[in-house]
């Protein structure tokens, strides 16, 4: 009798374990080396600074989870993102398994409406939702508007204030009214990154009250309107000696100005950003940028990840939580003990031949997400 | 007609003139007007410019939007009107300037204010220019100054673009000189030439005789002046044909009057002649119931009738002379006319004992209508001798007849009758006055007189008074 009732319990098993397959997901296939290559797309805007980067990091991690990693540059026509895209995912040449994007000027919602109507599943990373937008969480409003993974923007913002101000009294570089003059480099005022990072300068600004906002200067991620913005900043507000950037192309912007201008780090002036792009390490080693928080476009490796494993079967989401993940940032300094084993794409092509990034697949390694860079930067 | 075309364009000539001064004064009150139009239109042109373009501008200065800056000066600077635009930063002191028309900043800083300003710099380039500050929201319901927005014009914009239009303006303003000047015309020769044409129609007719079908009809409304011209013109119409009836009359009158005396100055001529005709046949007829008639005396009484009958008969053709219809003017002997006419009198003169003498030269002649000077003197004398009636002085009771040759000759006739009262001087050649009695005259002698020598001989009749009676001259 035992045996009998083993046997139909295991019949039974293996048939709700095989009918019960395609109803897990939308194209989910049971984990298997040998199923066939996902197509996997990322959207973003141009190849440059922090994206291109960012997109190379995905690219180099695709392989090793068997992955063809499709990276289209839609530019900064946010309309042009919106027809780009629509074009990409209707296309069945071109039409991945999956893809993932950014909130880029708040065209989020209108790229899900795409997806959604497409039946291609997506991932956001980087930039999630301004307060203003209304496309509600992941799983939600958009079922396939899988997951969300984001930076703490607001604590880098914070933590880069605290530094540049710690690194300003250091120098001695208050005005004549023994106070910090600080002049500021946003990003753009739709990005929800821009924001965040404003609000934890904010913050920082709050607890320092021997500090002085001369401008904030709507530079919009922009290097060479950072550079203008910086000229205009010597003219109009020769005390302020501090220069808050959102991005280190703004803070490399802000240096190679000053710098054309016979204006010497640490002395005339200090500045600092957030990404923390491979390229700014030597900079902030040998003292010209005062600090740099980022390394966060990791995150597409993160997004790629989550999404295979999606794919696969192994949904990341949890009954009771959203499916909403922060990921860490690195800080770096001149006075910093290590460093990243990146300082250019080379370097990340270099770096990533000999990590197996599936290991970071619960599907594989059945253990949970970190979205840490360090996990990939293994001497850190 | 003719009168009425060089009236017509005299006044047309000086209406076209005057078209021509209001057209050229038009043309350039026009100008003037579309050139402060223009003016104010760039004025406001650059008083607009920050509602325009000063909210992006402001936020590319402030935040150092280089590139939008400059696609914003190619904005203003692609407005029609705008040769040049500047931004102060107040904050770094500093001028930023585009397009044609450059500054100095020293100069500009003179017209920074933080409140909107129209300036002009008196400068030879006619610039004008409106600044405006610039301000920035720093924070929520927090505004922060810290520049100005400048831009320039000139005055010579609105002069240039007033000046192409130029011929456009005096060409509009000549076709409506010209339009109004084809209404002025229709208007004028419908109001007042056609009216006065009209009347110069019936007032070149007046000198008919046919005043009464005259009739001014101008077809004008009520209310226009020229009505009440007409009504009053139509009543002088009616006056002048009663005056011309009440003439006519008076003539017909004359004419019979003339008609009596000559029938009585006839009577006068003939009374003797019949008389002694009669004694003749009273004498032939007693001798020839005598028997005493002898042959040679019946001859000689019956060549003495035919005498007395060819003297009446000389008489009557006479008279008939005096009113024949066919009248001319002639040269004649003015002394044999004077002399016909005192034999014409002379039963008159004869039988009141009066002397009609005569101091005229023989050979003195006139060119005139003979027949009615004699009727004249006729009227003269015949007042001369019932003045000298009239007066009963025995002793003297002459009239005397000279002559005065000049340029024209005056016939002077002195009698030494009752002459004429001061008061009655200027009125004794007025129809239907007379000092006679009654039975004597109707007054209207001396008005035929006046008449025939005014209308007929052309020439003029003076009385005066001396001491002994009065003086009549008439001067033809």
């Amino acid at each position: 009798m035992l045996k009998y009732c083993q046997t139909r319990i295991a019949k039974l098993t293996i048939f709700i374990f095989i009918f019960s397959a395609p109803f897990t997901g939308i194209n989910q296939k049971l984990y298997s080396d040998e199923i066939k290559k996902l197509k996997i797309a990322h959207f973003y805007s141009i190849k440059e600074g922090f994206w291109d980067i960012c997109t190379t990091f995905g690219a180099v991690a695709a392989p090793s989870l068997n992955i063809q990693f499709d990276s289209y540059s839609y530019g900064k026509s946010p309309l042009m993102q919106i027809e780009f895209i629509k074009k990409i995912l209707n296309d069945p040449k071109t039409k991945p398994d999956g893809f993932i994007f950014h909130n880029f000027k708040m065209r989020g919602e209108q790229i899900l409406k795409i997806a959604q109507k497409a039946n291609v599943p997506a991932i956001m990373f980087n930039a999630g939702p301004t307060p203003k937008d209304s496309f509600g969480n992941p799983r939600e409003k958009y079922p396939l508007y899988l997951g969300l993974i984001t930076p703490n923007d607001e604590k880098a913002g914070y933590d880069l204030t605290i530094k540049l101000i710690s690194k300003a009294r250091e120098k001695n570089l208050q005005g004549k009214d023994g106070k910090i003059h600080i002049c500021i480099m946003e990003g753009s005022r739709y990005s929800n990154a821009a924001i965040l990072r404003k609000k934890g300068l904010t913050k920082a600004l709050k607890e320092n009250s021997d500090i002085v906002v001369d401008q904030y200067f709507d530079t919009n991620w922009n290097k060479l309107r950072a550079k203008d913005a910086y000229v205009m900043a010597l003219k109009r507000y020769p005390e302020a000696k501090v220069f808050w950037a959102a991005s280190d192309d703004m803070a490399v912007g802000v240096l190679e100005q000053a710098k054309i201008l016979g204006k010497k780090p640490n002395i005339d002036f200090i500045t600092g950003g957030i990404d923390l792009l491979p390229s700014i390490q030597s900079k902030v080693i040998n003292g010209d940028i005062a600090v740099s928080i980022g390394a966060h476009y990791t995150e597409s490796i993160w997004a790629l990840i989550l999404l295979h494993d999606y794919l696969h079967g192994c949904d990341f989401a949890k009954e009771s939580q959203l499916p909403i993940f922060k990921s860490t940032m690195l800080s770096l300094t001149s006075k910093s003990k290590t460093i990243l084993p990146i300082s250019s794409k080379e370097d990340i092509i270099k770096w990533a031949k000999n990590i197996d990034f599936s290991k970071y697949s619960k599907c594989k390694s059945k253990k949970e997400y970190s979205f840490d860079s360090k996990d990939f930067f293994k001497n850190l | 007609m003719k009168t009425h075309s060089s009236l017509k364009w005299q006044i047309l000539k000086k209406v076209i003139i005057v078209h021509g001064i209001i057209a050229i004064f038009l043309t350039l009150l026009q100008l003037k007007l579309n050139y402060d139009t223009t003016l104010n239109l760039i004025k406001k042109n650059l008083t607009s410019s920050y509602d325009m373009f000063g909210p992006p501008l402001s936020q590319a200065f402030y935040h150092a939007n280089l590139p939008m800056l400059e696609e914003i000066f190619q904005g203003i600077l692609s407005q029609e009107d705008f040769l040049g635009v500047a931004i102060y930063d107040s904050l770094s002191n500093e001028f930023i300037s585009r397009g044609k028309t450059q500054i100095d900043s020293n100069i500009l800083l003179k017209y920074i204010s933080t409140e909107p300003l129209f300036f002009e710099l008196n400068d030879k380039s006619n610039t004008i220019g409106y600044q405006s500050p610039i301000k920035i929201l720093i924070e929520k319901d927090k505004k922060k100054y810290f520049g100005n927005l400048i831009v320039f014009s000139s005055k010579d914009i609105a002069f240039k673009r007033n000046l192409s239009t130029v011929y456009i303006v005096f060409f509009n303003s000549i076709i409506k000189a010209i339009v109004l000047l084809v209404l002025f015309i229709l208007l004028f020769n419908r109001l007042l030439i056609n009216p006065l044409t009209q009347i110069n129609d019936v007032v070149s007719n007046l000198s008919s005789n046919n005043i009464k079908s005259l009739r001014l009809n101008l077809q004008t409304p009520k209310s226009h002046e020229l009505y009440t011209f007409q009504i009053q013109f139509n009543k002088l119409l009616d006056d002048l044909n009663y005056a011309q009836e009440q003439e006519r009359l008076l003539q017909h009158k004359s004419k019979c009057i003339a008609i009596g005396d000559m029938i009585g100055n006839i009577a006068h001529q003939w009374r003797q002649p019949i008389a002694t005709v009669n004694m003749i046949i009273i004498v032939l007829l007693e001798k020839q119931e005598l028997k005493t008639l002898e042959e040679k005396e019946l001859t000689e009484k019956l060549l003495e009738i035919e005498n007395q009958n060819k003297y009446m008969s000389e008489t009557i053709e006479n008279f008939l002379d005096l009113f024949k219809q066919n009248k001319k003017t002639e040269t004649f002997s003015l002394y044999q006319l004077i002399n016909s006419t005192k034999n014409i009198l002379k039963t008159k003169l004869e039988n009141n004992n009066i002397q009609l003498k005569l101091d005229i030269p023989e050979n003195i002649t006139m060119k005139c209508d003979a027949q009615n000077l004699t009727q004249l003197l006729i009227i003269i004398f015949s007042n001369a001798i019932d003045s000298i009636i009239n007066k009963g002085d025995e002793y003297n009771k002459n009239i005397e007849v000279s002559v005065q040759k000049n340029e024209k000759t005056t016939i002077v006739i002195k009698d030494y009758g009752t002459g004429i009262d001061k008061e009655n001087m200027f009125r004794i050649f007025e129809p239907y006055f007379s000092t006679k009695h009654e039975s004597q005259g109707v007054g209207l002698g001396l008005y035929i007189a006046k008449k025939l020598i005014e209308k007929s001989l052309h020439g003029h009749i003076d009385v005066e008074n001396h001491p002994n009676g009065a003086i009549f001259k008439i001067t033809i």
